[in-house]
């Protein structure tokens, strides 16, 4: 037979095995990417159009995301809130596993945006409010999105408690986050008081109580050191007392 | 065996050598340093930033460079030995087809690795020293619980075991790239036809699994010509997106080496095939 | 004739015959019509012919950097490109077809390795061959800037290099000046003497006639002619005589010959080659000098 035969057969041959190994790498890339078997593509392409696409899907995406990412910093800069929302929402769907666009979009939203808006015009102080809120309800959009591209990074739930305890006043949704975060690989130490900090804030004192204990009995030692042992006795004795806790059922009694 | 060896070894040899002494592919590895090396003076950013931008510019470069390379070197190479009748002389000798074919892939992509590597070494010491200006800065709050998190931060990118991964993986792409380059050059003798084609296929194998898709889901109501050319698409051109993964490693996220090492296997087979049906094609040329 | 027993055969082709397809559907061009030829072990064989005539495609088709259409071609009973009938044959091409960019001696080493030569053996053949065509000095020098006759000298130097018993040459003379012509001429000659067999093609056909045992006239493809150069430049019904002689003049000697009834008396005095003239014109130094 003819070599040219064999290479048509060898390629043939080849092919057969190609597809089938090609779709499943593209599967597991899109369920570690995406979370899901459905890649972005299609969304992709309606968003940012042919001609960025090409350069998206050409493997220079992180390239793309980083000189978008600078006009973003220029329009925060301009305090153009509406075209740096446009370009972060290009930013994040370009490189939607990068935690580092989720978490400056959300914050550019949620605090620059919003202050922004605050601050607009003076005389209309309801309409700014309204404004802000907008904003705001932007950044925490954002850090969600965020969450479900990257559930098990640490950082964008603990910044999306952040905007809940800081901007919105909501302590209560901030200690469910500031507890989810606590519990991911990574995660500071810091963020398992903030749990206790903000159910106490949010006017929750049983609640609170219950997981200072928690926290205290989830330690067999309790030295000095990054947890703060001593700080969360504080706190539970001074519960203790606020809630009337009967002495035997104290954790501190004297 | 050894016989066939030591004329593979000679001829990759002799590769390396015209290849290094050509000006052309010097320029273009002298450009890839610069643009690695220059990636050092991005300011005004935060260090998150600068490590992301320092990664993924110097992994542009690298990739960029390693491409031109492989694409100009395949281009010339081949063709030129066709061209200038050198290749007779060569193929008097008691050397198979295959083994020209081979070694001049081989010799290519030793370059390539060289390139890749002094790359490589001089984006780690750029990384190094951005790292070093980082954490000088950061002197004041290394006590706090807050400073200490960012230290390890900055370190966690500058020193990411897994940025060898997507070193590995940009490696494969290149490897990939250049047998794809390799094979036209077996079958043409226009430079820039093989130039042409293999950027083609450089481009419609990073749509190629959008092409899949399509092809998959609308298999039964598209029309035979679009099926046809969707199928012809997924079969012939390789999947590039499968080196994504480098996005995810700059990123940060964890890759499995497992994953790193599938895509690598499927790479060296694809290099594999491509180079057995660039020999089997050339076997029956005439020169 | 008698027929060459196949053991004393170098290289036999049965109606060995190559046509290309040309481009456009224009059909065929028939470079080579079917060719039988023997090339006896030992002798010097020249294809001769004009250019186009077929000589470049038979010798590639020995090579096996062409396949025949038709026909068969051996080299010492192996089939003609085969890798075992490539280790025996050595290839001088009829332009410097050798890389630029290497010196002498990288490029001796480069063929002398795929030829399957290694080590201090590889490292010797290259310092003997080197002085068999007197470049030493020039080993250094990368091969852009060797003059015509020094890369035809390289080139040789690469045939040799594995001691093949087969040696093609492609014009190996042409575009050299006579004295490197003559230091290539007796360098084949030499070769000849150690038993070696040398098929070149030329259309020089003086230099030819000084070297070859046997020749073939190729023209377009078709070969016209094939024998001894003796048989074939034998002019029929005449005869050459030389003498010397003292004390009679020409017309004496005319007489003498009229005498004795043989007509058609042709005298004349001898006269050197051109080349001869030239070589010997040259000061001593040039002489044994390189191009």
């Amino acid at each position: 037979m003819r070599p040219w035969v064999w290479a048509v057969i060898v390629f043939t041959a080849w092919t057969a095995v190609k597809v089938p190994w090609e779709m499943r790498l593209a599967r597991e890339r899109s369920l570690l990417m995406y979370g899901t078997e459905v890649p972005m593509t299609f969304q992709m392409r309606d968003q940012l159009g042919q001609g960025l696409t090409i350069a998206a899907l050409g493997g220079f995406r992180g390239i793309a995301a980083n000189f978008l990412w600078l006009s973003v910093t220029t329009a925060w800069e301009d305090r153009q809130w509406v075209r740096l929302r446009s370009l972060a929402e290009m930013v994040v769907i370009l490189q939607p596993r990068v935690s580092f666009f989720w978490e400056n979009a959300g914050w550019h939203m949620a605090y620059n945006a919003s202050v922004a808006a605050e601050q607009f015009n003076q005389e209309d102080r309801g309409k700014n409010n309204v404004e802000s809120r907008r904003w705001i309800m932007q950044g925490i959009e954002l850090y969600e999105r965020g969450i479900q591209a990257l559930p098990d990074q640490h950082k964008l739930y603990e910044m999306l408690a952040l905007v809940y305890q800081q901007r919105l006043g909501d302590y209560a949704k901030a200690a469910h986050y500031y507890e989810v975060a606590s519990q991911k690989n990574g995660a500071p130490v810091y963020l398992e008081r903030f749990v206790g900090f903000s159910l106490e804030k949010a006017g929750k004192d049983r609640e609170a109580y219950d997981y200072w204990v928690k926290l205290w009995q989830s330690a067999g030692e309790h030295g000095p050191g990054p947890r703060r042992w001593k700080m969360i006795e504080e706190h539970i004795r001074k519960l203790e007392n606020k809630l009337n806790i009967p002495l035997d059922k104290r954790l501190f009694v004297n | 065996m050894k016989g066939s060896l030591l004329r593979l070894v000679t001829i990759a040899q002799n590769t390396l050598t015209e290849a290094l002494r050509q000006r052309v592919l010097n320029v273009i590895f002298l450009s890839g340093l610069i643009m690695v090396g220059g990636s050092f003076f991005l300011t005004n950013l935060t260090f998150q930033e600068e490590f992301k931008f320092l990664k993924d510019l110097g992994y542009a470069a690298i990739s960029i460079t390693g491409t031109l390379v492989a694409l100009m070197g395949a281009a010339q190479l081949i063709p030129a030995e066709i061209e200038r009748r050198t290749l007779h002389t060569l193929l008097s000798k008691p050397v198979h087809r295959f083994e020209f074919v081979l070694g001049k892939y081989l010799g290519l992509i030793a370059l390539i690795t060289i390139m890749l590597g002094i790359m490589s070494l001089m984006f780690g010491a750029v990384l190094y020293v951005k790292e070093q200006i980082v954490l000088a800065g950061l002197q004041g709050v290394a006590e706090s619980e807050q400073g200490r998190q960012v230290i390890a931060s900055v370190l966690a990118q500058s020193r990411d075991p897994q940025l060898l991964q997507a070193l590995a993986l940009i490696w494969a792409k290149l490897a990939v790239i250049t047998a794809i380059s390799v094979f036209f050059s077996t079958i043409a003798t226009s430079t820039i036809f093989i130039v042409c084609t293999t950027l083609v296929v450089y481009f419609i194998g990073h749509l190629q699994s959008v092409a899949r898709q399509v092809w998959l889901q609308d298999m039964h109501t598209a029309s035979f010509l679009k099926n046809s050319f969707l199928a012809m698409v997924a079969f012939l051109i390789p999947d590039f997106q499968t080196y994504n993964l480098i996005d995810e490693i700059i990123a940060g996220n964890n890759i499995r080496w497992g994953s790193t090492l599938e895509i690598l296997t499927y790479s060296v087979i694809y290099v594999g095939v491509a180079l057995v049906t660039a020999s089997l094609i050339f076997e029956d040329r005439e020169l | 004739m008698v027929p060459i027993p196949s053991e004393h055969k170098a290289v036999e082709t049965i109606g060995l015959s190559k046509k290309f397809k040309l481009q456009w559907r224009r059909g065929y061009f028939m470079a080579l019509e079917p060719l039988d030829l023997v090339v006896k072990q030992g002798e010097i064989f020249g294809l001769l012919g004009p250019n186009g005539s077929g000589k470049s495609t038979t010798i590639k088709l020995l090579l096996g950097l062409l396949k025949p259409s038709a026909g068969s071609a051996t080299v010492f009973g192996l089939k003609a490109g085969s890798i075992e009938a490539r280790k025996r044959m050595g290839f001088l091409p009829e332009n410097p077809y050798f890389p630029t960019f290497l010196n002498g001696l990288e490029v001796l080493r480069y063929y002398g390795k795929l030829s399957g030569l290694s080590g201090k053996f590889l490292e010797q053949r290259m310092e003997e061959l080197l002085e068999l065509v007197d470049l030493q000095e020039s080993r250094h020098r990368t091969l852009k800037t060797y003059s015509k006759g020094m890369l035809q000298r390289i080139g040789l130097a690469q045939a040799l290099l594995h001691d093949p018993d087969l040696l093609l040459l492609d014009e190996p003379t042409a575009g050299v000046d006579p004295l490197g012509s003559r230091q290539i001429r007796d360098i084949l000659l030499n070769l000849k003497k150690r038993g070696k067999t040398l098929l070149f093609s030329s259309h020089l056909l003086e230099q030819v006639q000084e070297v070859a045992d046997r020749v073939a006239i190729l023209h377009q493809g078709q070969k016209l002619r094939e024998g001894s150069l003796a048989d074939l430049l034998e002019v029929p019904e005449q005869i050459q005589i030389k003498l010397q002689s003292e004390g009679h003049t020409v017309e004496e000697i005319r007489k003498i010959l009229t005498d004795a009834g043989i007509s058609q008396v042709e005298i004349s005095k001898p006269q050197m080659k051109l080349e001869d003239y030239f070589i010997r014109s040259l000061p001593e130094r040039k002489q044994g000098g390189h191009v």
